[in-house]
């Protein structure tokens, strides 16, 4: 029942843009079976899986060091004072600045080539990973880490046992908005450097006006962060089996 | 932790302490962030002497407890435990928790096993030792869940079983039955008293609120007064046992016993 609502908003909305679509100039809009059309060629000639690969590799290539290195530090900071204290400034006042506007300076520093874009794409992530990690160390239950002094836990069982399930959801939660951000990472990079990928698909084709070729790109991006979140999720649910469903 | 103070055989703890006492606090200080929490505590406990402290909320009984437990740093005096000086916690104490300090992402098993584990002593036998636990403690059946699946009664049952894991000789409960219903405490007090009378070799020490509770439990209650926390009044419970709730309350001593605890609190409160 809920699943036949949910897809019945999609099925409407496709039914308007094809009707609508169809009745205005195809430059404007495009339709839902044009697009698929499109979609067909694109594959035909190589032009959307090149692309694909080309974001892909990016995308996967540059969340993999931003994940691995907010990890890192928000469990360093997160455990140590210090360390939480000394980057404080820095991550906050990096955090708040808007990461596209690095992009040019970025693109300045790395050129136009893929490891610009990787950089930015690793700053998306790292930023939300970093965080959400610190805030979960630092929020286990005081508590429970006398528990574990009390049973003369040592520092090391301490993380396995107490630390990192309790960072666990904050962990997973920065995760899910890195992905989003790695997303809008690649294809903003893309846009800027527009040599290759999907982002440079997208721009491409709307400047020569065929925009149901734009839309095949930006419809698979859409594909690509609902699967993506969808999979996270599916691993929440796996890992922290453990919490309150209620 | 660093300078867990080694265990010495227990043929040593004898000639090391003197009155034969098996936990010696000498005139302990507590002071955090600039609040004097206990001042000047003394109090000796026999080898399988079973103490109830009591005193009104913030007295620093709690403190007391813990800094038995080599949990917090004293600023003045010491522990012993046989003799041993107590400066970090040791695999010879074991602590019940108010809150029950049950970790959420272990189930009722794991959490059992928990001390055995951290503390490096899982054997061949550790599988069957826990689920003699279990059994005795009435957690056989869900040995599988979660914490949050449990009633908070069950989650206490976790909390004893936990401590009761490690053989502790100093079993440290900190108001155990002070977040379960009247009559799951009851039933709870019961069943710690019957594993009690039945061990030879723990010594227990339990921090309450509930003069009842101290005097069902207790061989000696210490009254503790307090901010800062000293000790108001020392009395025996001279009830034989096995006891139980009703043996307790028609005994020949137990309106006068709970008359004196009851103004020792009240005058405590205002020193």
């Amino acid at each position: 029942m809920r699943w036949t609502l949910r897809l019945s908003s999609v099925l409407l909305i496709a039914i308007a843009w094809e009707l609508y679509g169809r009745a205005i100039n195809p430059v404007l809009l495009s339709s839902p079976s044009r697009i698929i059309a499109a979609t067909f060629e694109m594959i035909a000639d190589g032009s959307l899986s090149k692309a694909f690969a080309e974001s892909m590799v990016v995308l996967c290539v540059g969340s993999l060091i931003g994940i691995a290195a907010g990890l890192a530090f928000g469990l360093a900071a997160g455990r140590s004072q210090a360390l939480s204290a000394f980057i404080e400034l820095p991550l906050n006042a990096l955090y708040a600045t808007p990461t596209v506007a690095l992009i040019p300076v970025i693109v300045v520093w790395f050129g136009f080539g893929p490891t610009a874009k990787t950089v930015v794409v690793m700053l998306f992530v790292l930023f939300p990973v970093l965080i959400n990690t610190m805030r979960g160390v630092k929020e286990v239950d005081r508590d429970l880490v006398e528990v574990a002094q009390s049973f003369c836990s040592k520092e090391s069982r301490m993380w396995i046992d107490l630390i990192l399930p309790s960072a666990l959801p904050y962990v997973v939660t920065g995760l899910r908005l890195a992905i989003g951000r790695a997303l809008i990472g690649v294809i903003v990079a893309e846009f800027f450097t527009a040599f290759a990928g999907l982002g440079n698909l997208i721009v491409t084709n709307a400047n020569s006006f065929r925009t149901d070729r734009t839309f095949v790109p930006i419809l698979l991006i859409a594909l690509l962060g609902i699967t993506l979140t969808a999979l996270l999720e599916w691993a929440e649910r796996r890992v922290v089996r453990w919490a309150a469903k209620d | 932790m660093p300078g867990t103070v080694p265990a010495p055989g227990p043929e040593s703890a004898g000639d090391a302490s003197p009155h034969g006492s098996k936990v010696r606090v000498e005139n302990v200080a507590v002071r955090l962030g600039g609040n004097q929490i206990l001042d000047g505590i003394s109090l000796e406990v026999a080898p399988h002497e079973f103490v109830c402290i009591i005193g009104t909320s913030g007295g620093g009984k709690t403190t007391l407890l813990r800094s038995v437990a080599g949990l917090l740093p004293l600023s003045g005096g010491s522990v012993h435990l046989d003799g041993e000086p107590v400066v970090a916690p040791t695999p010879r104490i074991a602590m019940v928790f108010q809150h029950f300090g049950l970790f959420p992402w272990k189930t009722v098993r794991t959490n059992v096993e928990y001390g055995l584990r951290v503390q490096g002593r899982v054997a061949d036998d550790t599988g069957e030792r826990v689920d003699r636990l279990l059994r005795i403690m009435n957690l056989a059946h869900c040995a599988d869940h979660y914490p949050h699946q449990l009633s908070g009664g069950m989650k206490q049952r976790v909390g004893i079983a936990r401590a009761l894991a490690v053989e502790p000789e100093l079993l440290l409960l900190d108001e155990p039955f002070s977040a379960v219903d009247a009559i799951t405490r009851e039933l709870l007090q019961n069943e710690v008293l019957e594993l009690w009378e039945r061990s030879a070799d723990t010594t227990g020490m339990l921090i309450t609120h509930d003069i009842d509770e101290a005097i069902l439990m207790a061989d000696r209650v210490v009254v503790i007064a307090g901010p800062p926390g000293r000790i108001a009044l020392e009395v025996p419970v001279d009830i034989p046992r096995p006891r139980s709730a009703r043996s307790v309350r028609t005994h020949p001593g137990y309106p006068q016993l709970r008359d004196t605890l009851w103004n020792a609190l009240q005058t405590g409160e205002t020193p």
